[in-house]
């Protein structure tokens, strides 16, 4: 008995004298296990890598709604936040925006941006920054412009304006026409003008029952000439075939016609050859003739070879 | 006898007048083959002159000169350039005879042919005269004046015109002289240059003398066909009526210039012209 309760005793002092070295190995594990998740989550790196700052000049006509710890995003991806909103004596406003430098490449001189709501029309105000493709930005003052996105519901205001604008002098138009159309039944309906009168007086009528009992007249009296004109027909039917007989004659003699053309066709052909022959004659007789003045037998003196050319008299100045 | 030696006389006479017909009837000349057509063109061209009919004159120097340059034949070339030239100048296209005379000088100048080179500055200087470039037409005349042939004494009174417009009395003066110098008994047309370039010196000093001077030269320059001259003189006997307080003269020769100017304008072929020219 004595010696199961001293095994006991013995038992339980053991495990006393080695507790302390067991809370020490548990509390560095769980520094190790700390260090590894600092590691893990990357404080460390964020630490060491400072953000890079970039001054955004806010419109004019305000922030839209941007506040200080705003989300600041580049391609949708969330790259930095809004640090703080000054005012500068001028009246301009302007956000210092701290960035992931991972973005840095991203972020050009040509680079711009927009204030958007979250949900379009409601929800937190953030800065979305558009990528740049121009020449690098200079990190030491690193300057965007921004602008305010334009609001939906300032465009659908806007379109019912002008639908309204439209529309409104376009129903104006439909009353004239209305009234106009009113007074034009009411003039009728009263017999004015030339449709009214033909609506409501019956002399045109009678005036056109005239007409086609003269025009009935006409007719008859027409009868007897369209007799004339039947037998006028008939000689021109004669004159017709006549002029069928004499076509008939034209065309029999019509092969011969074309042995008569080509017989003028040659004698025509020899005519420039005539023509160049009579105009070397004439040319020799004029030759001849001027010889002949030349005889002294003739009273004439002989002529000097003196060329062709004019005198210089014919030269007039 | 007597019969018999009557007879053999007659044939023996008859023998003699032909042989001396045959003989004295021209010389036989050989001529180039291959020029009548050339021949007949500047022919034809000459006779279209004297007809004033100066287009139908210009196409037929145009054919002579094509033919001349066909046959490479220099001289040819210069007599049908310088007759083309002379009747675009007749024809009223001074600007046009200017160019053809340019033309012709290259011509010639390939062919280092420069015998026609007087005709040439004649009627170039003639065509500066009726462009109004009174300067070139005065340099270009003034080397060819002379006495000694009709284009030397032609080129005088192209010198003297031009002298005159520019107001060169001394360059009027020098040809004039020139002019005089001639020394054969000068033709009427060289009598009209004369008496012009002697009424031009006179204008300013003896307006009176001048228009009686003009008037003479009017009258010759009509006979002989040569209505621009004629034309010329009148305006000058004008001017000098003018200076000589005769305005109603003057103004009665000034509307028959214009009415000969506005006649020639409108390119009338007018007949009977002189066979001079």
């Amino acid at each position: 008995m004595f010696q199961v309760r001293f095994r006991q005793q013995a038992g339980s002092l053991i495990r006393l004298r080695y507790a302390d070295e067991w809370i020490g190995v548990l509390v560095l594990i769980s520094i190790a296990l700390f260090v590894g998740a600092v590691i893990e989550a990357g404080v460390l790196s964020d630490w060491l890598s400072p953000p890079i700052r970039l001054n955004v000049v806010l419109p004019k006509t305000g922030v839209g709604g941007l506040t200080t710890g705003a989300d600041v995003q580049i391609l949708g991806a969330h790259a930095g936040t809004v640090r703080r909103i000054k005012l500068n004596p001028s009246g301009d406003m302007y956000a210092i925006v701290d960035l992931d430098p991972q973005v840095e490449p991203f972020i050009r001189r040509d680079s711009r941006a927009v204030i958007r709501k979250q949900f379009v029309v409601a929800g937190a105000s953030y800065l979305d920054l558009t990528r740049g493709y121009g020449e690098p930005m200079d990190w030491s003052y690193a300057v965007v412009d921004a602008s305010p996105e334009a609001n939906p519901i300032d465009t659908i205001t806007k379109t019912f304006q002008d639908i309204h604008d439209e529309i409104l002098p376009m129903l104006a138009n439909a009353r004239d026409l209305t009234a106009q159309l009113d007074g034009m039944a009411k003039d009728i309906r009263a017999g004015k003008g030339s449709v009214g009168q033909i609506l409501t007086d019956d002399r045109l009528i009678r005036q056109t029952e005239e007409t086609i009992a003269g025009l009935h007249d006409v007719i008859q009296r027409l009868e007897p000439i369209e007799k004339q004109v039947g037998s006028v027909l008939g000689k021109a039917d004669v004159t017709m075939g006549n002029m069928s007989a004499a076509t008939g004659d034209l065309r029999k003699a019509s092969p011969r016609l074309s042995s008569v053309m080509k017989s003028t066709d040659e004698s025509l052909k020899e005519l420039p050859a005539l023509l160049t022959q009579a105009r070397a004659s004439m040319y020799s007789l004029q030759k001849l003739m001027i010889q002949l003045r030349g005889l002294w037998i003739l009273g004439g003196s002989s002529t000097s070879d003196a060329g062709k050319r004019l005198p210089a008299d014919a030269v007039q100045p | 006898m007597i019969i018999d030696t009557l007879g053999k006389f007659r044939v023996v006479l008859c023998l003699l007048s032909l042989v001396m017909v045959t003989s004295c009837g021209g010389k036989v000349k050989i001529q180039e083959t291959g020029l009548d057509a050339w021949n007949q063109a500047m022919d034809s061209g000459h006779d279209a002159v004297i007809l004033r009919r100066y287009s139908v004159a210009e196409t037929n120097y145009q054919e002579a000169l094509r033919i001349a340059i066909l046959r490479n034949d220099a001289r040819r070339i210069g007599e049908a350039g310088y007759n083309l030239a002379v009747v675009e100048l007749s024809g009223g296209y001074p600007d046009k005879a200017l160019k053809q005379i340019n033309q012709t000088e290259a011509l010639l100048s390939i062919r280092s042919d420069h015998s026609m080179e007087r005709e040439l500055g004649l009627v170039k200087a003639a065509a500066f005269y009726r462009l109004g470039q009174d300067q070139s037409a005065l340099k270009t005349a003034l080397p060819f004046a002379s006495a000694r042939d009709p284009v030397g004494q032609h080129a005088c009174l192209v010198a003297g015109l031009a002298a005159f417009r520019l107001g060169d009395m001394t360059s009027l003066e020098h040809v004039s002289k020139i002019l005089a110098e001639v020394k054969r008994a000068p033709s009427d047309m060289l009598l009209a240059d004369r008496m012009e370039l002697l009424a031009l010196q006179k204008l300013r000093t003896d307006a009176v003398d001048a228009l009686h001077l003009a008037e003479r030269v009017a009258d010759l320059r009509r006979k002989y066909g040569d209505f621009r001259g004629m034309e010329r003189a009148l305006r000058l006997a004008a001017s000098a009526a003018d200076l000589a307080g005769q305005g109603a003269m003057a103004q009665s020769l000034k509307d028959q210039a214009e009415q000969s100017l506005k006649a020639d304008k409108e390119g009338t072929p007018e007949a009977g012209v002189s066979e001079e020219l």
